[in-house]
């Protein structure tokens, strides 16, 4: 709009147009450089010094100091992560633990059983020495390690719930149960209640629950099947539509609850379950030999010839691969549509038994489907040691995706 | 009702309609649908080349209303047990014993048990007298496939 109107003030003589054009031109360059750029996007990165007095704006909050006040003491927070270091491995027989103590004044504690002198050669020179205070501690911390380690392990064996931590102010392990009377029924029963002894217990209604990652070739009784994902963009586990229904997911870091969300038979050998409550991540993985791999998609029925190498993992065979040898098996009743594939080797193994059921089937990092049966308890079977599954578009059939990774 | 041909399909319909209104006492049974013991309905699989489903499980044989089920602590309903084919009952003396192939106890009423095999969902009685030994009237669903390798865990 501004250059139309310059358009309109051109003068008459040649000069004075020129004069006027080059002025408009001037105009022009500086209106650009005023404007707003629509199409920049902003992007606001915190300098060094920004993101610090961020985080001591929160601390000032809490403990009513000035600003600057808050940043040095937080910027100490490196150097007394290193004091620590260096205690525990120059002091591990004396050591008690340290920590940042911030009410009713700001200090820097170390708990010490002896040795007290020593802790000065550790922080001449720190910026916050004139701020330490040494206290005496019954326990030095690997003490208090070697205690925690041994109550967990014994409460594991004797099968009593429990979640322990160190409490380095108190100077002592602490522990939280669902019923302190089954622990002390159970510690001395196996005559190990002097295990208790300086150990805080409190009872508590739950524990802490991790977050686990959920995917294909886990413990869910049966194996746990590929991560899938309705319509509506809800994210569960399959597995084996014959599996039981009641299943939890068992994984290294952690147990979860599931509810049955659909189940099918027929071609489609297929259920899916999501977690009651908590949250977890479905991740588009699948075990297999050495850890697991992410699956980028899926290969259906009609594209899996006959002749190619196909492997699997299941809870009880774990990783075994075999070759396509059909894929119009007839299942038990009333799985008996003519869909089933199956694969073989000849070294006479067996490739798939009881456990196996819902695990993951794949070929590289594509689905190929889920595993149905197997021939394990006839050695006079022609297909014995055969594997059985039912191909991945059986899952699509049903309005379900296979969760895929990105490549 | 003059219509020879007419009369003889009233007649004919007649007779399945008396048929199907008799009780099961009556009806006198297929062999293949008789309990091999008055007192247990033991159901069967048919003869069959197709794989063993692999889904594992595992409960107490209970005896409920002349029907053999595995009951699971886990809060569910447990199954109602489809035995192989080859297997046998023998209620002789005070235990319902489960018998194999070969004619050897693998498990008894009172025992926990583990299975293996799959879960199948209700059918009708039809479906499921065309694939299974006995009657879906007899035992409710649902019912639990049991491959040949039970095994009893406690006793």
């Amino acid at each position: 709009m501004f250059v139309r109107a310059q358009k309109g003030m051109v003068m008459a003589h040649s000069k004075q147009r020129l004069l006027s054009a080059a002025g408009s031109l001037l105009l022009l360059f500086l209106a650009s450089c005023a404007q707003t750029p629509e199409t920049l996007s902003e992007i606001n990165v915190l300098a060094d010094g920004e993101a610090l007095r961020a985080d001591a704006a929160e601390y000032v909050k809490d403990q009513n100091v000035s600003i600057d006040e808050a940043v040095r003491r937080l910027d100490l927070q490196d150097d007394i992560g290193r004091l620590e270091a260096e205690l525990v491995s120059g002091e591990p027989d004396t050591f008690g633990g340290l920590w940042i103590q911030h009410k009713p004044e700001y200090k820097v504690v170390i708990n010490m059983t002896g040795g007290d002198e020593k802790v000065a050669d550790y922080i001449r020179g720190t910026p916050f020495a004139h701020e330490v205070e040494v206290r005496e501690a019954a326990r030095t911390l690997k003490q208090l390690e070697t205690q925690q380690r041994s109550i967990i392990n014994t409460l594991r064996s004797l099968s009593v719930p429990s979640e322990s931590s160190i409490n380095v102010v108190m100077n002592r392990v602490e522990l939280a149960v669902l019923d302190s009377d089954l622990l002390t029924s159970a510690l001395e029963a196996a005559g190990l209640l002097s295990l208790l002894k300086d150990i805080s217990v409190t009872e508590v209604k739950g524990f802490v629950k991790p977050t686990v990652n959920i995917y294909a070739g886990n413990d869910m009784a049966c194996t746990s099947g590929f991560s899938v994902f309705d319509g509506n963009g809800l994210y569960g586990i399959s597995t084996a539509g014959h599996c039981n229904d009641a299943y939890d997911y068992y994984h290294s870091t952690g147990t979860v609850d599931l509810r049955l969300l659909a189940q099918w038979y027929g071609s489609s050998d297929l259920q899916w379950h999501r977690h009651n409550s908590g949250s977890h991540v479905y991740k588009p993985w699948a075990r297999d030999s050495s850890g697991y791999r992410e699956i980028y998609d899926n290969a259906n029925r009609i594209d899996q010839p006959i002749g190619a190498l196909v492997c699997k993992l299941g809870l009880t065979t774990g990783y075994t691969c075999g070759y396509l040898n059909s894929k119009t098996v007839t299942a038990r009743d009333p799985y008996d549509a003519a869909t089933y594939m199956r694969t073989g080797r000849d070294d006479g193994k067996v490739r798939s038994k009881p456990g196996d059921s819902g695990g993951p089937v794949y070929v590289g990092h594509q689905a190929w489907g889920l595993t149905h049966g197997g021939y394990y308890d006839d050695p006079s079977h022609p297909n014995y040691g055969d594997h059985v599954y039912m191909a991945t578009n059986y899952i699509t059939d049903r309005g379900l995706r296979v969760y895929h990774a990105p490549r | 009702m003059k219509d020879p041909k007419f009369r003889l399909i009233v007649t004919a319909l007649s007779v399945v309609l008396a048929g199907c209104m008799t009780t099961g006492a009556d009806s006198g049974p297929q062999q293949d649908d008789q309990p091999q013991d008055g007192e247990v309905h033991f159901l069967r699989q048919r003869p069959s080349d197709a794989p063993n489903m692999l889904a594992p499980y595992e409960g107490e044989l209970v005896l409920s209303e002349a029907c053999l089920r595995i009951q699971n602590d886990d809060g569910g309903t447990g199954y109602t047990a489809i035995w192989p084919y080859e297997f046998s009952l023998n209620t002789q003396g005070d235990s319902v014993q489960i018998l194999n192939g070969d004619k050897e106890v693998v498990a008894q009423v009172g025992d926990q048990i583990s299975v293996s095999g799959g879960e199948i969902p209700q059918l009708s009685p039809d479906e499921f007298e065309d694939n299974f030994i006995g009657s879906a009237t007899q035992c409710a669903s649902p019912y639990w496939i049991v491959n040949s390798d039970v095994e009893v865990i406690t006793q």
